[in-house]
């Protein structure tokens, strides 16, 4: 609720007085969330941190035309589809994904698998990622967005434009999909 | 199942991806040095953005949209449709029955007694229904006259009595309760008093030009006759409440009311005397002028419609001379109560006064009930009297049988047992002046509208 509402009040002075140390602040909550969330779709962490910049500068010049925002977070999380998408199209050709990248790399990716170090976890994660990897875009993106980023589902709802209960139905098919690939 | 793989997938967020914090710090002094440059020098943020901006910190941000439309409308609602409203009530206000801003008037007067009846007391409610009361006099004072609004007259009248009955209910209820004071009474039985003044002279001008049996009339004289019932019931109202201590109205005050309320049903009764003693010296100069007709057309075609017209005015004559004796013990008896109240008010009998009060008022409203019988009566003879004289003074034969089938066709049991004769439809004929001082077929009792406040 605090977390809430200090940022609420950042968005007050951000739109009342530009203040660029408020805008900072807001960088400094979602800055890791928005480079996981592009880091998942991307092929490298060059093309997360390219992204993830332009991201927060595209929501700054978004904040400056006035328009409104009636959720900051789930506005930067848009923007960061629609960039991802962009690059896509800039490729013309099938997204390279973070998890068909790892799974050729062997997880070196963040902090390195650190993680992986846990082996029963690393075991489970990697079963876990192959079968996301199975999973088409949308059901990946909303099992991430649901399960890894902890949105809520309206959130989910707005950064993916389908309303609330869509969505839920997405989680749900996309989350017994996945323990189907597991299971087999 | 769900859960371990749920809490799986949510691990991946602490150990799997996480920026290198050196770009992250990096990159937030690239951010901040290019969005410094895209800062206007000034910045102008407008009322709206402010108020958004506050309501967003309030409230989720999903309500902010909908709170400022909701905002926005209530201001126009709050603003705009009262401006609307009370221009077009404004502009009402002085709208007559049959007017099309009539309804409009009407409908903020109902919402003005639903709101009162909400959240005011019965003695607001009642100085509200005799507010309205006095409207709706004064528009049949307007509406009389005119013959394009005289359809609606009985309909106000109608409403004017609605108005009386719910006051009469609220004095009723007032006896047994604190709901009204002396002074509350005092104002309902002066107001009263006004819009019984306005009745009087409608129904003096729906004499004039109407027949006895006619709604409008009946709805006029029923109400005056109401109006006066709750004037009564006031000055009762304002005697109990006032033996009971309450002071908002001097014992002086009380004795002046219930005077001033025998002074006008004597004057009443007076009046009502002095028609129908009018009308029987009109019905006395008429008997004796076709009387005299009678003898000249012996043998003649208007013979036997003389004869007729004679016999006719004898009967009504006679009725006239009966009302005047009854009229005259009615009028007696008055004055000794009239005395008898004097002398209860000297020895602070303001009960019996009131008791002697309300006698005098029922003997005033038969008498003037026995003085409209005999006008009704009296009326229609008068113009068909003044043909026949003023035939016999041309002596045409062609102005003797226009008259002689006027007659016949207007039936004069007709006339006298209905009424149903209006007497502007004689006018056409040439009518010279009745030879007769004395003829008036409008009652003396108000000669011009009073004027009555609304405000």
């Amino acid at each position: 609720m605090s977390g809430k509402f200090s940022e609420k009040i950042l968005l007050y002075r951000l739109k009342t007085k530009n203040d660029p140390e408020s805008y900072a602040k807001l960088y400094d909550t979602y800055v890791e969330q928005i480079y996981r969330f592009v880091y998942f779709k991307v092929s490298g962490r060059e093309e997360a941190e390219d992204i993830t910049s332009d991201v927060f500068l595209k929501a700054w010049h978004y904040v400056q035309e006035g328009r409104d925002i009636k959720n900051f977070k789930a506005l930067l999380y848009k923007i960061a589809r629609n960039c991802v998408i962009d690059l896509y199209r800039k490729k013309s050709s099938k997204p390279e994904s973070y998890l068909e990248d790892q799974l050729a790399k062997g997880f070196e990716a963040g902090d390195r698998g650190a993680w992986l170090k846990k082996e029963t976890t690393a075991i489970d994660s990697e079963q876990i990622l192959k079968a996301l990897k199975k999973l088409k875009q949308e059901y990946q993106e909303v099992i991430t967005l649901r399960y890894v980023d902890e949105l809520e589902v309206s959130e989910i709802a707005e950064i993916v434009g389908k309303g609330p209960v869509a969505v839920r139905v997405t989680i749900h098919r996309a989350i017994t999909k996945l323990k189907t690939f597991l299971e087999e | 199942m769900s859960r371990e793989l749920k809490r799986q997938l949510n691990s991946m967020k602490h150990e799997a991806v996480k920026p290198n914090a050196e770009w992250v710090a990096k990159n937030r002094s690239l951010l901040l040095s290019q969005i410094k440059n895209t800062i206007p020098q000034k910045v102008q943020v407008s009322f709206n953005t402010r108020f958004e901006a506050v309501l967003a910190i309030l409230m989720p941000e999903s309500l902010v949209s909908g709170t400022v439309r909701f905002v926005a409308i209530s201001l126009i609602v709050v603003m705009v449709a009262p401006s609307l409203y009370y221009g077009t009530v404004m502009a009402s206000q002085e709208s007559l029955p049959g007017e099309n801003l009539y309804g409009a008037k009407r409908y903020a007067e109902k919402i003005q007694v639903t709101v009162v009846g909400l959240i005011g007391n019965t003695s607001d409610e009642t100085k509200l229904h005799v507010e309205l009361a006095k409207k709706r006099a004064d528009e049949t004072s307007k509406i009389i006259n005119d013959p394009s609004k005289m359809s609606n007259v009985a309909n106000t009248v109608a409403d004017l009595r609605s108005e009386m009955n719910t006051i009469s209910d609220k004095l009723d209820q007032s006896k047994n309760s604190g709901t009204m004071s002396a002074g509350d009474a005092q104002n309902i039985k002066q107001n009263t008093d006004q819009i019984k003044e306005v009745l009087q002279v409608a129904k003096n001008d729906l004499m004039a030009v109407s027949a006895g049996n006619d709604r409008t009339l009946n709805e006029v004289k029923q109400t005056k006759d109401l109006v006066q019932d709750v004037s009564m019931q006031a000055v009762e109202v304002m005697v109990t409440k006032h033996l009971e201590g309450d002071t908002s109205v001097s014992k002086a005050e009380v004795k002046a009311a219930i005077d001033s309320t025998v002074q006008t049903s004597v004057g009443e009764v007076a009046q009502s005397r002095e028609n129908i003693a009018g009308m029987q010296t009109i019905l006395q100069t008429a008997k004796s002028d076709v009387g005299g007709l009678v003898n000249d057309f012996k043998g003649s075609a208007m013979s036997s419609t003389t004869q007729e017209i004679t016999n006719k005015i004898a009967v009504v004559y006679d009725k006239a001379n009966q009302a005047v004796q009854v009229t005259d013990t009615i009028s007696e008896e008055a004055g000794r109560k009239a005395v008898e109240v004097k002398a209860l008010l000297g020895s602070d009998n303001l009960a019996g006064a009131v008791d002697r009060m309300k006698e005098l008022s029922q003997a005033s409203k038969d008498i003037e009930t026995i003085s409209d019988k005999t006008i009704e009566q009296t009326q229609p003879l008068i113009p068909i009297v003044q043909v026949v004289k003023d035939v016999v003074a041309s002596g045409t034969t062609s102005s003797i049988d226009i008259v002689s089938s006027s007659v016949k066709l207007l039936t004069i049991d007709a006339i006298i047992s209905t009424g149903t004769i209006n007497t502007t439809s004689l006018t056409t004929l040439p009518l010279p002046k009745y030879p007769t001082s004395t003829i008036s077929t409008t009652p003396k009792v108000q000669s011009s509208t009073p004027p009555i406040s609304t405000h």
